[in-house]
């Protein structure tokens, strides 16, 4: 196998060096936009709920947690809701219509935004089968729970309203595979949350003193064009994508 | 080596219409998709919310990566760093075969009977699934397009569409063959077979196979971009990952990606974002309860740095965006297979040279391309394809390798054509000789349909005018004649 | 201004180059036509003989010194001049100081009128059913893709339609056009197919070795097909 020390030094060799170089001068301020643009949060939300309607996902506001919990349990169980209420279901957001009551539980992650909506209370108490990421159940009964689960409910870090792409950071609580494996992913990112572009959302990012061990930016349903150009949605994430937005 | 040469295999590709229906389809949807998501890009510009337009964007691309590659064992050393201090393990492979063995070597110690792929031209370029397969490892691809092509024992002919020469029916064939029953050929069936029968896959497999995008050098980050969402599974689920990187792939910092995130789904697909952009900053660390437990980076060189500090540097800033093929004419009418090699277009025309033997190679620029540098002008880090491919003529013909039969007449040409009286002379007897071979027709044109020489390939398709009875230099005298009697 | 007719122009075309003759004349330019002029070197740059186009590129400079300004009829011989001559002579700094000083002063034949006379119209009338052939050297290298199209929308009675796509390359390709031949026609074939559709009978072009190019397909698929220079629809249209 090839030592890093001769690959480097065969390297600096090529570019005229002789030895590899300990500091480089570099200015990355230029890679991005001088001074942030100021648009005002309902603009904000405006723009993300478009862009990400326009990729076949849903966004909505909500004025407050409790709505966020009854949109949840409209998408999750909507038979739940249509008996308590008399209204019939309404279609999923993306993909080819499912049966109005998938299989499996909903996953939750355990993080403090949704702690906050006491989505797993709510969603319980409506008789609907609830599991948590908690990391005390151990990796393969944790992949076999999001393998089985009819959806998956995360806190996105940030939203970007350019693209409506939200940021999901992986942690002891934030499963990967909550947000990949089951059919239909329900995020919820508070509004403040919200940014403009992706050159925004890296100017937060390279503030961070450490990013995470996984950052999925995801944008939309999963979609692929191969076969024959036609567009098919959830060939392997999640078909049916959702995003909450709620206050704070 | 791909057996026969570009012409030959061009001419088998054209006598397909089907492939080239399907070549010519996929690229108008991604030159029209690409054409609105720039001017989209450029009202973004205006607001302050992107760096720049399309222009701006790619200059600040090609200073980056230009950098880069200048400092290249500096930002080389620093990622390695990175990586190992976020606890990633990190392998440096001078060529194909030391990839296969750190591959196998990982999978031998972890027990690894099952891998899943993501897309990764650098994986194809070492031919890893082979390498695995020796050692009865079972490798599957989890890209759509690369299943396909994968159950069709069949090479990518494009690099962002790899299976766009299947039709429907082909591919329900092949998946029925898997499932072991017939399959209608709408898209969604279709679909849902691959996605259960790859969803097995993924939760079973004990390693997980990438490439990556680009590799930030300041933070050791991994990212690697999919719009099926089988890159983040690939590197999630399974319990190792391993990533194979080109040397080149490296951006020094989190804010240099934001360019080239910028650039890289517009000029590909059209779209402002792909869906999935992953970014991986080392294994799985404590209390987390997936992700992988093992993280190893294989910088691989196979033959880049030989590109380094010579004339043909520019093509490592290459991305594999695509968008050089999407505009490119000559690929336009034939796909990716008439080029033999694993990158195709353009960029094919210009790397495949550089990096296997030369002169097995050489007939990719000499018939491959027009000089049309629509390439050029598509390249989102301003490659000068067209440039690098005339760099390779030069080559070719330096080397004494021209077969075509037209350098001795081209450089006598040359020579004659530097007096005046020798280029008179030639001029007029090709129009004399062109007259004669040319036959009249009515309303009195004269057409060669059948010229002699290096003319003959040109009469194969196409006829020849004779040239007028008159020169424009006889005309000019004429001209100059009348204006001195009216003066 | 020192009229640089082309080696194809001079063979070929020489009804296009008495057009431009006579349009600048007309327009009161003063043309002279430099009789030691033979060929810009294109073809052996683009095959990789590089020296062999030095040659012709030397004499180019020799025969062109002085000129205060260098027409050309066609947009990629004179994308050449401009393009690749300081590059050819990148390592002969007399030379490369008298490429920069003509590569400033040559100018395709529309971009002349357009961007020199600061000329658009014309006043010419020549009814047909047009369209237009952009050509890669001169719009991508040379950096010139509206003048033609403006000269030829204020053409009277002319209908200008808009080819799908516009950006394709005729396939020509100098030396590529016999070493992939099939591969050329095809391309040919799709740019035919293209003007077919736009219900075109006259398809107009800028550059000489394209419009051979599709000529020479045109009149083998036989298709009834009239191919011009805008030089000569500009001249035919204000009566010269």
């Amino acid at each position: 196998m090839t030592e890093r020390a001769e690959m480097l030094a065969r390297i600096a060799r090529r570019l005229g060096q002789p030895a590899p170089r300990d500091q480089v001068a570099w200015d990355p301020r230029a890679s991005l936009p001088e001074r942030p643009p100021s648009i005002p949060a309902a603009e904000l939300v405006r723009r993300f709920v478009a862009q990400l309607g326009r990729l076949g996902g849903k966004a909505i506001r909500v004025a407050a947690d409790a709505e966020a919990v009854d949109y949840v349990l409209s998408v999750v169980a909507p038979d739940v809701v249509a008996a308590g209420r008399g209204i019939p279901p309404s279609p999923p957001a993306g993909g080819e219509a499912q049966g109005a009551a998938a299989p499996g539980p909903v996953l939750l992650w355990d993080d403090p935004l949704l702690t906050r909506l006491e989505l797993a209370a709510a969603l319980a108490s409506r008789g609907v089968e609830v599991s948590v990421w908690r990391p005390d159940l151990g990796p393969a009964a944790l992949k076999e729970l999001a393998a089985r689960a009819r959806a998956g409910v995360t806190g996105a870090w940030w939203g970007v309203a350019e693209t409506g792409s939200i940021a999901l950071p992986a942690g002891p609580g934030r499963g990967r595979l909550v947000s990949l494996l089951p059919r239909t992913h329900i995020a919820v990112l508070p509004e403040s949350r919200l940014v403009p572009s992706v050159a925004e959302l890296f100017r937060h990012l390279v503030e961070e003193p450490d990013l995470p061990s996984s950052l999925a930016l995801a944008t939309g349903p999963s979609r692929s064009a191969d076969i024959e150009n036609d567009l098919s949605i959830g060939v392997h994430g999640p078909a049916d994508v959702h995003v909450v937005i709620v206050p704070g | 080596m791909a057996g026969g040469t570009f012409r030959a295999r061009a001419r088998k590709a054209l006598e397909n219409p089907r492939l080239r229906r399907a070549v010519r389809v996929t690229m108008n949807n991604f030159m029209s998709a690409r054409r609105a998501a720039m001017a989209e890009l450029a009202q973004l510009a205006r607001e302050g919310l992107a760096l720049g337009d399309f222009a701006a964007m790619r200059e600040r691309a090609r200073a980056i990566k230009q950098h880069t590659l200048d400092h290249l064992d500096h930002y080389l050393a620093r990622a390695a760093t990175a990586i190992g201090e976020r606890g990633g393990h990190v392998h440096f492979a001078a060529g194909a075969h030391e990839v296969g063995e750190i591959v196998r070597e990982i999978a031998r110690r972890r027990g690894v009977t099952l891998a899943v792929k993501s897309k990764s031209m650098a994986t194809e370029e070492v031919h890893l699934n082979r390498a695995l397969q020796a050692d009865g490892i079972e490798v599957v691809e989890t890209d759509l397009g690369e299943y396909i092509i994968q159950l069709a024992g069949e090479t990518p002919s494009h690099i962002v569409g790899p299976a766009i020469h299947k039709t429907r029916e082909e591919i329900a064939q092949l998946f029925g063959r898997v499932v072991g029953r017939e399959l209608s050929t709408d898209t969604p069936t279709l679909t849902g077979v691959a996605r259960q029968v790859l969803r097995e896959k993924f939760v079973r497999a004990g390693m997980g196979i990438s490439g990556a995008n680009f590799v930030v050098a300041e933070t050791g980050t991994l990212c690697i971009v999919t719009n099926e969402g089988n890159g983040r599974l690939v590197t999630s689920a399974p319990p190792v990952h391993v990533a194979v990187v080109g040397i080149e792939k490296l951006v020094p910092t989190l804010a240099d990606l934001y360019v080239f995130l910028g650039l890289l789904a517009r000029s590909s697909t059209g779209q402002k974002i792909s869906v999935y952009t992953h970014m991986i900053t080392g294994p799985r660390r404590p209390g987390e309860a997936d992700g992988p437990e093992e993280l190893h980076v294989i910088f691989l060189d196979a033959g880049r740095s030989d590109i380094l500090g010579t004339e043909y540097q520019e093509v490592l800033h290459c991305i594999r965006c695509g968008a050089c093929l999407n505009h490119c004419p000559v690929y336009r009418q034939t796909g990716g297979h008439a080029y033999g090699a694993v990158y195709s277009g353009p960029v094919g025309t210009v790397l495949t040279p550089l990096l296997g033997e030369f002169r097995d190679w050489k007939d990719l620029p000499a018939e491959a391309c027009s000089l049309c540098a629509a390439c050029w002008e598509a390249c989102p880090v301003g490659i000068p394809l067209h440039d690098l491919i005339l760099k390779h003529r030069q080559k070719t013909a330096r080397e004494g390798l021209d077969q075509s039969g037209l350098g001795g007449p081209l450089r006598l040409g040359a020579a004659a054509w530097t007096k005046p009286w020798a280029y008179r002379l030639s001029v007029r007897v090709g129009r004399l000789a062109l007259r004669w071979f040319a036959r009249e027709e009515e309303g009195g044109r004269r057409w060669a349909v059948k010229a002699p020489g290096p003319l003959r390939a040109w009469t194969e398709g196409r006829d020849l005018p004779a040239p007028p009875e008159k020169s424009f230099r006889e005309l000019w005298a004429e001209h100059l004649r009348e204006r001195g009697q009216r003066a | 201004m020192a009229l640089f007719i082309t080696c194809l122009g001079d063979l070929f075309f020489p009804r296009a180059g008495m057009a431009v003759v006579k349009l600048l004349e007309h327009l009161g330019v003063e043309v002279t036509f430099p009789e030691g002029q033979t060929c810009c070197g294109q073809p052996q740059w683009n095959s990789g003989y590089p020296e062999a186009a030095a040659a012709l590129a030397r004499h180019f400079l020799d025969v062109f010194d002085g000129a205060d300004y260098i027409v050309s009829p066609s947009g990629s011989c004179a994308s050449m001049v401009q393009h690749y001559y300081p590059e050819i002579f990148r390592d002969d700094p007399a030379r490369l100081d008298r490429t920069r000083q003509i590569s400033g002063r040559i100018y395709e034949f529309t971009q002349f009128l357009v961007e020199v006379l600061g000329v658009e119209d014309l006043g010419a009338r020549y009814p047909a059913r047009a369209t237009y052939h952009q050509s890669c050297h001169m719009t991508r290298l040379l950096g010139v893709e509206e003048p033609p199209l403006r000269l030829l929308r204020n053409v009277r009675d002319l209908e200008l339609v808009p080819l799908e796509h516009p950006e394709l390359c005729c396939g020509f390709g100098g030396t590529f056009s016999v070493k992939s031949p099939e591969v050329s026609v095809a391309m040919a074939d799709e740019k035919l197919d293209d003007v077919t559709r736009t219900g075109a009978d006259l398809l107009v072009g800028a550059d000489p070795s394209c419009l051979l190019h599709l000529a020479g397909r045109a009149h083998r698929r036989r298709l009834p097909l009239k191919i011009m220079h805008v030089a000569e629809v500009l001249a035919e249209g204000v009566g010269l």
